[in-house]
């Protein structure tokens, strides 16, 4: 399983604000992973920054990740649409430079769209607009030494199209409306921000079974095993996101989700990105939490297979007594001999072990001595 | 009560005493006549209880050891953070112990009140404002000057009701308002939908604002305490029940 954590943005304790001394805070903290927030415009003065943050991510195993615009109105009119292209390009662009595995984006939302199949449509268009855009901005082989500065244009794949779920009803991304749209157009991929799931459902990422029906459902409809995930705490009334809180304040706990990653998700490369009022703490709370799950998982399954070594053991050890018996009948006249109850016992101990050997409950042989009949 | 408290926290003094509905910390220059000091005074008059968090008179604001400011100790069982937006300029230090100081407010509970005002130097609103959308979910209460919604609308290029109810939806922050001394119109954009209040009176801006901190309720924002949260400054005397 691969689990990549980190913060959304430059986490909050780190000295400099540059995406680079960001970047080496998140290492030293023992995480891997930032989306860059690019919720205002992009500025063409910070283009410098996201290439060296690019180097820099390439040549590590640190992933960069990309957000899109704030204020996003995909389905408004096409004055808002237009605009909101138009903030969205300036964040393609950034993200080729910073070597972006995933570029986020919201819908925002529905306009005079009613929720459903037409709003859906609507952005299969516009999201397969968004990703030829991206591939075309990503570059081509033949244009070899025009990027040479970009040697992951070649090596790597261009960044995939992250849409993301929202946590208010009024804005367009229900689970099923995302994965709807992400299965329509390749190069897609569903960003499932926890928090916001939650609040849309009323609160119902409880349990580990409730992320592994939502995995499921993800998986069985979308397909594949990458996830890319946004993790915080929220605070919810009416199916509608509030306030974004830190985990520990919210009823939406990371436990049961680090429980399910321990313990069923071995078959995921899942990304999961801080974006709680704490960013890099809360990461590092996700962390810690997900190396308790593993430890608690490793040390069940450690007492499990010490279980099983020791049943097996005790039923070797009554079948060579058995086989010795058969071998050296001399052994069972002295017990015979040495008293009749030695040999019930004995009998017992047989017949058990023959249970066990088995694995089918049997009267047959029993003798109980209390039966009066 | 006010309370100032230099860096060092070495020092510090009582201005003025009365009751203590509400507690509020406030981080400014010290000579500062910012909205934020605008409303803490304000604040002051109507009972709250007022922390200053400043630099030593010894030291530059801009380059001033905000090292040594043990927020923890300091937002313990307050209320209200209230900070302006325009200290973010004011220097590496300043922009350093303000965020500090809105991560250490969710920490301990304390709300965030930030203040968005117009900056000395116009060309760099871009900044401050990108500086806020950065630490948006740290933020409970966002107001507007009428000045500065004007600027970060068209900087935003959308109406001025429009960029509040934007903020709240994308932003998630509890409370986006506004209030324009002219008109006397109050916009909130708050949880339970949102209320534009004209009153009867004039006010300026940072009275208002006490007043309506001053009059929310800390655990229920439904519609009519918003509605007397924010008429307070009118009929502050009577009790909301």
């Amino acid at each position: 399983m691969s689990l990549k954590l980190g913060p959304a943005g430059v986490p909050l304790s780190c000295k400099g604000r540059t995406i680079v001394e960001g970047m080496d805070d998140i290492t030293v903290l023992g995480l891997d992973a930032m989306e860059v927030q690019t919720v205002r415009t992009v500025q063409p003065h910070h283009f410098d920054q996201y290439w060296q943050a690019g180097i820099l991510s390439w040549k590590s195993d640190f992933e960069m990740n990309m957000h899109g615009p704030y204020y996003a109105e995909l389905l408004g009119s096409k004055r808002e649409r237009n605009r909101t292209l138009s903030k969205m390009e300036a964040s393609m662009q950034a993200g080729k430079l910073v070597n972006a595995r995933h570029l986020t984006y919201h819908v925002g939302p529905y306009g005079d769209f009613e929720p459903g199949s037409e709003a859906n449509e609507e952005l299969i268009n516009i999201f397969s607009g968004v990703v030829d855009r991206v591939q075309s901005i990503w570059g081509v082989e033949e244009e070899e030494e025009e990027y040479s500065a970009f040697p992951w244009v070649h090596e790597a794949e261009p960044s995939l199209v992250g849409i993301e779920t929202s946590g208010r009803q009024e804005l367009w991304g229900t689970v099923e409306e995302v994965l709807e749209v992400c299965n329509h157009v390749d190069g897609t991929v569903p960003v499932l921000n926890m928090a916001h799931i939650h609040a849309r459902g009323h609160g119902m990422m409880r349990t580990s079974e409730d992320y592994a029906e939502l995995f499921d459902r993800v998986r069985e409809t979308y397909g594949g095993s990458k996830f890319y995930c946004h993790f915080a705490g929220v605070e919810h009334r009416m199916g509608n996101a509030l306030h974004y809180t830190q985990i520990k304040k919210s009823d939406l706990k990371f436990e049961p989700f680090a429980e399910y990653l321990a313990e069923e998700g071995d078959w995921m490369d899942i990304t999961i990105i801080s974006d709680s009022p704490l960013l890099e703490h809360d990461a590092m709370y996700m962390l810690q939490h997900y190396d308790k799950a593993r430890q608690r998982l490793l040390e069940i399954r450690a007492r499990d297979q010490r279980g099983m070594i020791t049943t097996t053991q005790s039923t070797t050890d009554n079948e060579n007594l058995d086989s010795k018996e058969e071998n050296d009948p001399s052994s069972i006249d002295t017990k015979s001999s040495s008293g009749q109850k030695s040999s019930t016992i004995e009998s017992k101990k047989s017949s058990k072990s023959k249970t066990q050997e088995t694995n089918m409950m049997s009267f047959e042989e029993e003798e109980d001595e209390d039966d009066i009949f | 009560m006010e309370t100032r408290l230099d860096n060092s926290l070495t020092k510090s003094f009582v201005v003025d005493s009365m009751s203590t509905n509400f507690s509020i910390v406030n981080f400014r220059h010290p000579d500062s006549l910012d909205a934020g000091s605008l409303v803490t005074k304000t604040a002051l008059k109507i009972g709250a209880q007022v922390d200053v968090i400043t630099s030593n008179q010894d030291e530059v604001f801009a380059d001033f050891n905000y090292g040594i400011i043990n927020w923890r100790a300091i937002l313990q069982n307050k209320h209200w953070l209230l900070i302006s937006s325009t200290t973010v300029l004011e220097g590496n230090s300043p922009s350093n112990a303000w965020g500090a100081s809105m991560i250490f407010g969710e920490l301990e509970g304390t709300k965030t009140v930030m203040i968005v005002d117009l900056p000395e130097d116009y060309d760099k609103i871009s900044e401050m404002w990108g500086r806020i959308i950065n630490r948006i979910r740290q933020i409970h209460i966002l107001f507007f000057t009428k000045e500065a919604l004007d600027a970060i609308s068209k900087l935003e290029n959308t109406s001025n009701l429009l960029l509040l109810k934007k903020i709240k939806s994308k932003g998630l922050v509890p409370i986006v308002c506004t209030y324009d001394e002219d008109t006397s119109i109050s916009n909130i954009i708050h949880p339970s939908g949102e209320l534009s209040l004209q009153l009867q009176s004039q006010f300026p801006f940072h009275s208002w604002l006490a007043h309506f901190i001053n009059g929310l309720s800390l655990t229920n924002l439904n519609k009519s305490e918003i509605r007397y949260a924010a008429s307070c400054v009118e009929n502050y005397k009577i009790p909301f029940n």
